[in-house]
């Protein structure tokens, strides 16, 4: 009897098992989805992985709904109606690697992937990124920026505009920003792979910029508001000098309070800091000079009398050039670029840091193998309360996305979207170029988008890609996630009444010149130079000189922050080490023999 | 007639069955086979031949090194080894002893102890059990969870001053990570050695109890002797294992170990490995150098493991049952 039962269950079972390996294909699931649309289950699927990190994919439901119910009565494929989105969260899987071998061995892959990695070449000549420049260069919207009255051409395997509608004047390209619009497009000669002469693929775009989100030092605006600590000449009150920042920290280290809290594991959010105080001291040509290697760099006097004291002989080099006031103007190419370390927003860099990372100023706590980015966040949110001793956190570092990220720890301090929070931009620097910037930067450079090059279904992906970046598309993904993207669109004031005060904040900085703050987005993943790219001692995505690793030794790929709080003289931790030794370190490292040594090899390997 | 056909019908019989047992035969070694070809030839093969390669960035591709440049992984990796990355060695001696020559000869008589129902037996059983079955992860995240949130804060509660940071500050974080790895390592392959001990003959210990033979005298006089080829095969890498051991170290700190704890086991899988806060990082340029390391490691290694095993051979006492 008992091993009946036990068959019967069986039994039972494998058919409930093989449907279920079913759900989530679309073939023949004839569900309702959240908002009621009734599936068929004959449509086509188009399968969207997207990175499950602080922005969620919430967004990608909303415009997937929307997107099913437009196409509803359009088929893709032969004997299918309609469309189903089939979302594809995940965080693990979409490691870079995995993602290859996905495409590669075509199991589990995606026909769109949206992801916090950068795909640049490489993908494309692995043949893992579709060609999507007529999806970006077609115009398909109106001025609005929504998408023109157009329908379905099977033949053509794109959108054409109904007769008597208005004509579109926009395409996704010229909603990107300039840099991005540049950056993305591969060109011919970046194509030509096998270095013949000629483009190995066609040239065009192949991925499009996802996230572009801010990162700095996020600052809880109530707080600063019921301390009294908005009273300097800056925007929002805040200080505007470097000694006014550092007179705050002091201010709020007196209040018994944290004056910033961040996750000593993650550093790569940090470079954020470092390119927005670069291109603020130096200017952005000048800031930029450090991935292109190509153009002008006039050094100041003093600097130009450091570098004849180091390299007696540099005078006579053909790059070179003595002006009458004793600056030289250096002709920056890939073969000299290591005199950029003599940039003086270099060691100006390493001066902030190095009194940033006091122990009086940072959460001690960092140093907790526990303490990673979310518990920093939680720490951040959860400060307000007091509890188990601990002191209030003023201001964190972090990305754009943390709010979002974190969103479940405002339950016990008041709801989400009912404390404010902002972004608290570079105060001005002692010889920075232009007197009136005060920057933050995009950080996340380089996070893309694609289409996968083996789908079977390149029209539809397109076809979505341009729905996806119609206006009020670009509008649900500010207004699901908080984060504002780097392409032209707009929220109204209603709209704008939906975010948080911290999305508003984000939103104002990047889309509107109201906060006064610049924002610099560097291109040094999507446009660098070939030996910039290639080479540790190039820059290998850091600029030159910001990276510890490299001129001050260790076995991880540390950013400046990272090392310089191991070495703050916190008894237990390492030792403590002066400005003098890291910035003489810079310049000790990025020497010419050590530059002519990396140049070469790197130069008989291509 | 009758017989002849018999001896026939027997005939068939035996070569279906001769056919059937070689059918079975290739079908059970297949996927060994199969799996031995893939995962060892291959993956060897492509590993010595990327030891002469570099990454090319832009193609995402491994290429070969020109002719004048062909040792470069192995000069990079000599270079490593014979420099300041020396204390790497002395870490990965330490780490090895501590699993080797502490935890192994502990976790044979914990295994006594649950074999032979000792009292206490169960908490053993419930402690070591843990690790192994949860795995490395869970049990480094339950393991710094209670040190830096459970200890740390009961220290804080009662305690005038704040409790260190056991993990990063150097002058606790060895001992931190050495209790750890004790914890991690006691249980050893604790399944093995209760499957070999569950086999030695009742006989054998019933006849020891009556010669008077204590429990120490009986681990050491029969069941070590009983269960010594197991043991042989777990001491195979006793005087290469310094090599590639890489200690907890990246169970409790995944890629940023500090610099003082580093063996160089640890410090080439960081090199390959491709972590989720270094996505845009492409570790596929140092599998050239981490390829010509194995490579090396694997030539010194060869002729230890032989002699090692040559040493046990000398010092079976051949026990059979």
């Amino acid at each position: 009897m008992k091993k009946n039962l036990k068959n019967i269950i069986c039994t039972a079972l494998i058919p409930v098992l093989a449907a279920s390996s079913f759900v989530g294909c679309g073939g023949g699931d004839t569900s309702s989805n959240d908002e009621g649309f009734k599936y068929t289950g004959n449509e086509t699927t188009l399968k969207i992985g997207i990175f499950n990190g602080g922005l969620g994919y919430s967004w990608l439901e909303k415009v997937g709904r929307e997107f099913e119910k437009d196409f509803a009565n359009v088929s893709f494929e032969n004997g299918k109606m309609g469309v189903r989105i089939v979302p594809h969260p995940d965080k693990v899987s979409f490691r870079a690697d995995l993602v290859q071998s996905a495409i590669e061995q075509n199991v589990n892959a995606d026909d769109i992937y949206y992801l916090a990695i950068y795909t640049g070449p490489e993908y494309i000549y692995k043949g893992y990124a579709a060609d999507i420049t007529s999806a970006v260069v077609d115009k398909v919207y109106l001025d609005n920026g929504e998408l023109a009255d157009m329908e379905w051409d099977a033949e053509q395997g794109k959108l054409v505009a109904k007769a008597g509608a208005t004509a579109p004047t926009k395409s996704i390209a010229d909603k990107m920003v300039d840099t991005n619009r540049v950056g993305y497009y591969y060109s011919e000669n970046e194509l030509d792979f096998n270095k013949d002469g000629t483009a190995d693929y066609n040239p065009g775009y192949y991925s499009l910029p996802f996230e572009n989100s801010l990162s700095g030092f996020i600052y809880d605006y109530d707080l600063f508001s019921e301390m009294g600590w908005l009273d300097y000449d800056g925007i929002d009150g805040l200080p505007d000098t470097m000694d006014d920042f550092f007179d705050l920290l002091d201010r709020i280290v007196a209040a018994d309070m944290i004056p910033y809290t961040f996750s000593k594991g993650v550093s790569n959010y940090w470079p954020g800091l470092y390119d927005a105080f670069i291109a603020q001291y130096e200017g952005l040509d000048a800031a930029e000079l450090n991935f292109t290697y190509d153009g002008e760099y006039t050094f100041d006097a003093t600097t130009s009398a450091q570098m004849k004291a180091d390299y007696p002989d540099v005078e006579n080099e053909e790059y070179l050039t003595v002006n009458a006031d004793g600056t030289y103007t250096v002709e920056i190419d890939s073969q000299n670029a290591w005199l950029l370390a003599y940039q003086p927003s270099k060691s100006e860099l390493m001066k902030f840091l190095r009194k940033l990372a006091d122990p009086k100023y940072f959460d001690p706590d960092i140093y907790k193998e526990t303490h990673n980015y979310t518990a920093a966040q939680d720490q951040f949110v959860l400060s307000k309360l007091g509890k188990n001793k601990q002191k209030r956190i003023a201001m964190m570092y972090e990305g754009e996305w943390w709010e979002n990220e974190t969103r479940a720890n405002f339950n016990y301090t008041g709801g989400y979207g009912k404390r404010e929070f902002r972004f608290f931009p570079l105060p001005y620097i002692e010889g920075q170029k232009d007197e009136d910037v005060r920057s933050v930067c995009d950080y996340s450079r380089g996070v893309d988008l694609f289409v996968n090059a083996k789908t079977k279904k390149l029209d539809l992906c397109k076809l979505w890609l341009q729905y996806a970046h119609s206006e009020s598309a670009l509008e649900t993904f500010t207004m699901e996630t908080g984060v504002t993207r780097f392409y032209d669109y707009d929220l109204d004031e209603e709209q704008l009444k939906t975010l948080t005060p911290f999305g508003r904040n984000t939103y104002k900085i990047k889309m509107t010149n109201e906060t006064g703050v610049t924002v610099f987005a560097s291109r040094a993943w999507i446009d660098p130079n070939d030996f910039y790219r290639d080479t540790p001692m190039g820059g290998f995505s850091a600029y030159i000189g910001t990276t510890a690793y490299y001129e001050w030794g260790g076995s991880s790929p540390y950013s400046p922050i990272q090392w310089m709080v191991e070495h703050a003289g916190v008894e237990g931790q390492g030792e403590y080490i002066g400005i003098d030794t890291i910035v003489n370190g810079i310049t000790d490292y990025y020497t010419k023999a050590n530059w002519e040594q990396a140049y070469n090899a790197w130069e008989s390997l291509q | 007639m009758v017989n002849k056909r018999m001896n026939k019908k027997n005939a068939v019989n035996m070569m279906t069955r001769k056919r059937q047992d070689r059918i079975f035969c290739i079908s059970a070694l297949a996927i060994f086979l199969v799996h031995w070809l893939i995962f060892w030839v291959y993956a060897n093969m492509s590993s010595i031949q990327m030891a002469f390669t570099h990454y090319d960035l832009l193609l995402g591709e491994h290429v070969v090194l020109p002719q004048d440049k062909i040792f470069d992984n192995f000069v990079e990796f000599f270079n490593k080894i014979t420099g300041s990355n020396v204390t790497y060695l002395l870490n990965g001696a330490y780490f090895h002893i501590i699993s080797s020559l502490l935890c192994l000869p502990f976790s044979y008589m914990i295994a006594f102890i649950i074999y032979k129902k000792l009292p206490g037996h169960g908490i053993y059983k419930t402690m070591l059990y843990l690790p192994v079955i949860l795995g490395s992860m869970v049990t480094s995240l339950l393991y710094m969870h209670v040190v830096e949130s459970g200890i740390s804060g009961l220290w804080d509660m009662y305690m005038e001053d704040s409790f260190p940071y056991v993990f990063t500050d150097v002058r606790y974080n060895r001992l931190t990570v050495s209790i750890y790895a004790i914890f991690y390592g006691l249980p050893g392959s604790l399944l093995i050695n209760l499957g070999s001990m569950s086999r030695v003959p009742n006989d054998l210990i019933e006849y020891g109890e009556l010669e008077g033979l204590s429990l120490f005298k009986e681990f050491i006089m029969i069941t070590v002797p009983m269960v010594f080829p197991v043991l042989q095969v777990q001491c195979l890498g006793l005087f290469t294992g310094f090599f590639l051991n890489q200690g907890p170290l990246f169970a409790l700190y995944r890629e940023s170990a500090p610099d003082e704890l580093q063996t160089f086991g640890y410090y080439m899988f960081i090199k390959v490995y491709n972590s989720e806060s270094k996505a845009n990082a492409n570790n596929a340029v140092n599998y050239g150098f981490v390829s010509a390391a194995n490579l090396c490691i694997g030539i010194i290694s060869v002729p230890i493991i032989h002699g090692t095993k040559w040493l046990f051979d000398k010092i079976d006492p051949g026990a059979e049952f």
